[in-house]
Order: structure tokens, then sequence, then C-alpha cells
């Protein structure tokens, strides 16, 4: 099966728009591994809610925490806050480069054309910092894509200047006509002024409606639609926390399947689509040294929730080899979670966890320190790994006949 | 090969303080949070106004005791400048509704010192939360009191989610300060009206006026007093405005007022035989 795989994705690789993708990806890597850094260190260190905070109290022994914050935001905001900006104009850089052309003043533009489109309407919105970062990555890649287009099929003028400006001009026209589209979903109330989706899809927590959470949470994750998935709400109206504290009991929670119990608890036992079980697979059984040190590398922020680094990076974003791994290893946890938690071998987790905690242990605290749901997590986590071994294999088998 | 299995055992071993460290938490989360759902304490926080310290309603307190079956045990709580925190007196054991006064070392009028009171209070609330774990409130502000309960609501209630603000009676406070008018808003009342959203819309507020003459208690305005609807009416669930006259109308008679402690048995003191525990 593997086999038929790596030849899908060979062939797929050959195609330019994949190797855009592939090249503009590196390119920001460096840039989002330190984001990914400084974003874990302010929010899971240096924050007062979390994980490493509150289970080591830094608050009260640790003087900096504030100016830490301070200093790791500052970070954050210029590396992770700028990745769509920046995307942008790689992407459209490498679109020309990707047909031998000359990529001249494409990937300025790029730029120039995301920050008129993304432009707010009045004077004091002029750079609008919400729509330059992860959750825009997309469209950073849309609209690199585009102008890259432009530079490379109008050649309008008779001299390369006279072409760098019409490409230029058409490029800012286009970006002018998007942001007239933007206005509009705005003016109609279908996105914010942030760009968030103001669309609310409410699905009562059932198992099969979390089950297909944390399926499509995968999808889009590996999609490169990072923050988009707010639209789809699980609801649940956090009675298993008040039945627990007041009959003071764990058995007969009213909700026995919920995004808790079930997503948070088993669904994200490695992360995201298992992430980290891949990189323990990689840590493993790799041979080849881009993926071995991209893999140890990530491996910090991803453990704490910061993933973005390592699908970026090695990548998992787009790459046909892990996505099956990707979108099936949640499910296949959450299937295990449900049978763990209808033959009564387990209780459903009920108390709420610090932001940044890993995905290992969220079970384990969730149920106030059993540690029956460790073992749970570990033996889960092991056989995701496995799952992951062979995928890491045709990856590598992928890039060995690349680069033959 | 062997270097990288070496690697994975030493991130195991990491793991081990980790899970140590956070299932002590874990279980000190659990512990404070049923202590906090089963608590059933609902205290009574009461804060004088300017120039006034936490032994303005000792007589409040004493009168109230006097005329009830249930006496209120009597916590009071001083702010100091430098962030320090005292307590005087103490709270008996069963006792579910105590009257706890809080008292600034900065009692000084104006709304900077408002604003710098209502920050002290944030204090002194989460040291009480500590404390006590209650998860819900009734409050009384006398004069300036009930500005810095304005403020305190407005500001840094909500990092106190999951505790519920039952009642607020704010007994001649001045809400434009000494303008009788609302036609002229002090900067104070706008911003207090600016912020209405996050007052909780749960809560339920008596504003009472005090009038020696027929527009003011001797030192607010009524006007002033009255302005408070601009920023409680149609925010919070209830709105009462209340004007008691007669003796004891004078402003800093108020808290001794018979009227406003009959007010405060009435309306803000839940009575024993409905004291309901907290329960979504």
């Amino acid at each position: 099966m593997t086999a038929l795989l790596v030849k899908y994705t060979l062939r797929l690789e050959q195609k330019p728009l994949a190797q855009i993708i592939k090249s503009s990806l590196q390119a920001i890597f460096p840039l989002i591994l330190l984001g990914s850094f400084t974003q874990i260190f302010s929010a899971v260190v240096f924050a007062k809610e979390g994980f490493i905070n509150t289970i080591f109290e830094l608050t009260k022994w640790f003087p900096y925490c504030q100016q830490g914050q301070q200093v790791t935001d500052l970070l954050t905001n210029f590396t992770l806050g700028l990745v769509a900006l920046l995307l942008a104009y790689f992407v459209a850089k490498n679109t020309l480069i990707v047909h031998q052309a000359e990529p001249g003043l494409a990937g300025v533009t790029a730029v120039l054309a995301y920050f008129v489109m993304t432009s707010g309407n009045n004077p004091s919105s002029l750079f609008n910092l919400r729509w330059y970062g992860v959750d825009k990555l997309w469209l950073g890649f849309l609209l690199g894509w585009l102008v890259g287009e432009i530079f490379l099929h109008l050649h309008l003028g008779k001299t390369a200047d006279i072409q760098a400006f019409t490409a230029l001009f058409a490029s800012l026209l286009l970006a002018l006509v998007l942001h007239f589209g933007i206005y509009l979903l705005q003016t109609f109330n279908v996105i914010d002024f942030d760009g968030q989706i103001l669309w609310r899809y409410s699905f009562h927590a059932q198992f099969w409606t979390v089950l297909a959470y944390g399926f499509l949470a995968g999808l889009f994750s590996w999609l490169g639609l990072i923050g988009s998935f707010k639209t789809i709400v699980l609801s649940d109206s956090g009675q298993n926390l008040t039945y627990a504290l007041t009959h003071k009991s764990y058995a007969n929670l009213p909700s026995r399947f919920n995004e808790y119990t079930l997503y948070k608890t088993y669904g994200l036992i490695g992360g995201i689509g298992g992430v980290f079980a891949l990189l323990v697979a990689i840590i493993l059984i790799a041979r080849t040294k881009k993926l071995y040190q991209v893999g140890l590398l990530t491996m910090l922020p991803t453990f704490f929730g910061g993933q973005l680094a390592s699908i970026v990076g090695l990548p998992v974003l787009l790459n046909p080899i892990f996505v099956i791994p990707y979108l099936l290893t949640p499910v296949l946890n959450m299937l295990i979670g449900a049978g763990l938690i209808s033959s009564g071998l387990l209780l459903p987790t009920v108390l709420p966890v610090s932001y940044g905690t890993p995905g290992l242990l969220l079970g384990f605290l969730g149920s106030g320190g059993d540690y029956k749901m460790l073992f749970a997590a570990l033996v889960i986590f092991a056989l995701d790994v496995a799952i992951y071994i062979p995928f890491v294999q045709a990856a590598e088998q992928v890039s060995g006949s690349e680069n033959a | 090969m062997k270097n990288r299995y070496k690697l994975l055992v030493l991130l195991s071993l990491l793991l081990v303080p980790l899970v140590i460290f956070s299932r002590k938490q874990a279980q000190a989360n659990l512990h404070h949070l049923n202590q906090f759902y089963n608590a059933r304490m609902s205290p009574v926080i009461m804060l004088p106004g300017s120039s006034a310290t936490e032994n303005r309603f000792d007589q409040f307190v004493a009168k109230i005791n006097r005329q009830s079956v249930e006496k209120h045990s009597l916590l009071k709580v001083k702010a100091w400048n430098n962030g320090k925190i005292t307590y005087q007196g103490s709270i008996r054991n069963r006792d579910e509704q105590p009257f706890i006064v809080v008292g600034f070392e900065n009692n000084h009028d104006g709304y900077r010192n408002i604003l710098k009171q209502a920050a002290l209070f944030e204090k002194v609330f989460a040291d009480l939360q500590g404390k006590y774990s209650f998860n819900n409130f009734k409050g009384i502000g006398h004069s300036n009191g009930g500005l810095i309960y304005t403020a305190f609501l407005e500001k840094y209630f909500n990092q106190f989610p999951d505790v519920q603000i039952k009642k607020l009676m704010t007994i001649g406070t001045p809400y434009n300060f000494n303008e009788p008018s609302t036609k002229k808003q002090t900067q104070m009342l706008a911003n207090f009206v600016n912020n209405r959203v996050n007052l909780p819309t749960s809560l339920i507020v008596y504003s009472v006026a005090g009038t020696k003459t027929y527009d003011s208690d001797g030192l607010v305005p009524e006007g002033s007093v009255t302005a408070g609807k601009y920023i409680y009416q149609k925010q919070v669930q209830q709105f009462t405005q209340i004007t008691v006259t007669g003796e004891d109308a004078q402003h800093s008679d108020l808290p001794q007022n018979d009227e406003i402690i009959s007010l405060v048995q009435r309306y803000i003191i839940d009575p024993p035989a409905r004291f309901q525990r907290k329960g979504r």
C-alpha cells in the first residue's frame, strides 16, 4: 500500500504547484520555528494560566514572568504574526523560479498587494496586523500565487521596466478587487474586522459528532486552514464538572462523549493528527538528516501544542504521504477511548486543564491524577507511533527518489 | 542507532517530573473546586465612603445584629497603599452571611483615587476568595464605596468568572460627583456609562438616596445619586431607586438610618429559610 502512496506522491510532486508549496514552506520554516518557540514560552511558561507556570507555581517565585511574556509576545508577533504576509512574498517569487523565470519584483509586489488587500478602511487601520498571521496562511498563499502568475504571464510593454510596471499595476488592481470583496463580506457580517468567520454551526456533542469534529479538525489543519475551525462548535453545557462536584463522584456523568472526554482526552494524545507520534517515529527510524533534524528541533514546541513548526517543517502540511495517519490516528484514538469509557474500564474526564498541557497528560490530569489514564495514554501513543512508522519510511523513499 | 534510543529514554525521563508536579497541581485544583462549589458562605461585602475607614459600619452591623436572630460576624479588612492587606476580627465557624468591611489607607476623594481603590479592592477580593472560596456574595457601598464597586465590577470583576454578585446596594453614591444635573456629565460618569456592558446582567441593584433637604442629603445632590440609572438601568437584571427621608437622612448618618437598615435586611441579607446553595 505504501508503495502506491510513494508512486502517487512522486507524481504529484512533479507538478509546479507542489514544488511552489514545498519551497515556500521551506522558506518560512525558520520563522515559524522561532515563532513556535516564543509562542510556547509565552503561553505555557510565562503566562499565569500556562501549564508549566501552574505546575511549578512560577508566578510565586519567578519575578520576570510579565517581562518574559512581553518579550516573547513581541517576537511571536513579528514572526508567527507575519507568516501569511511573508508567505505571499515567497510564493510569488517561487512561482516564477519554478518556471525558470526571473522573480524580479514579484515578491515585493505580492507583499504590497497583501497590504492593499487587507488594509482597513480608515487611516488608523492601514496595516491590519490581524490579517498577517497564521490563520491567514491560505490567503497569503493564494495572493502570492496569483501575483506570481500575473508576473509570469503578463508581458505587456516593450522593456523590462514597463513590463514590471504593468505587472505591478495589475497585481495592485487585483488586490483592490479583493479588498472590496473583503469589505463586502464584512458589511454582510460574514466575517468580522479581523477576518474571523462569524457564522457558527453548533452541533450537540454526541459520539458521532465528536468523531466528525476530530476528523475535520485534522483535515483543516492538514490543509493549512488553521483557525478556520472555530466555525464549527460542539455544544456541551459543562454539566459534567458541575455534576461531579456536587455529587462528589465520577460515576453516571450526564455526558459521556463530548469534545472534552473524547477528543481532548484521547484524540489529542499525540497532538492534532498525532503529530507528536510522528516525531517520535522519526527519531526512532529516520535515516534522512533533514527529517531527523526537523523532527528533533520541533519536538519541544509540538509537545506543548505548538505544532505548526513540525507540520510546516517536515512538512506534513498538504503532504500526501502523511495525510492518512494524520487524519486517522485521532479518530482511532477516540474509538479506543470510547470503548474504554463504554466498557466502564475508565471514567470520563471532567477537570479543566491548563493551557499547553501535553496531550499525553490530558487524560491523566483531567481525571485528577488517575494512573490508569496515564497508562492507557502511553499505550495508545505507542500504537500511534507504530502506525506512523511505515509512513515515515514511505516519506524517506520519496525524498530518496527525488534526490537520486 | 543507540544514540537515538538514549535520546528517547532521556526525553521520557523528563516526563517524570512533569507527571509528578502536574498531578500535585491537578489534585490541589480539584480540592479547591470542591471547596468552591460546595461553599455555603455568601458574605455581604461593604465599602465605606471617602475619609471613612473600615470601622465605618460598626454601628450598622451592631444595629442589624440587635434586630435579628441570626448574628453576623464582622470581619474588617484594610488595604494599604504598599499592597499589604491586614485583617481584624474573624468569621465564626458556621456563619454563612458574615459582614466583611474593606477599608483603604488611601480613602481620599476624586476619580483617580476611586480607580486606585478599585484596583486595591481587586487584590483584597482575590485574597478573600483564596481564604473563603465563596461562590456568591452581596455588596453594599456607602457614598464613594458605591463608585468603587461600580469601577470594580466594570474593570476587574471579569477576573472572577465563577463568582456571582447577587445584589448590590449603593447608599448616597454620587455617580456624578457634586453635579446636581446630568446635563453636565463628569468624566467618571461618562466612563461608567460607556463601560456599562461589562456589568453582570444577573445583578440586582438598589440605589438609595437620602434627602435632608428636597434635593440633597447635605453633601450629595439627589441628581447625582439618581444619575446611577444611566449606568445600571437596562443593563443589570433589576434596578431600583429608593429615596429615604426623615432623621438620619444626612449623608454620613445614612448607614445608621433605620429605613436603610430595614431595606438591607429585606433585600440584601438572605433569609435563613430560603438560603440557596449555588448550583447551576
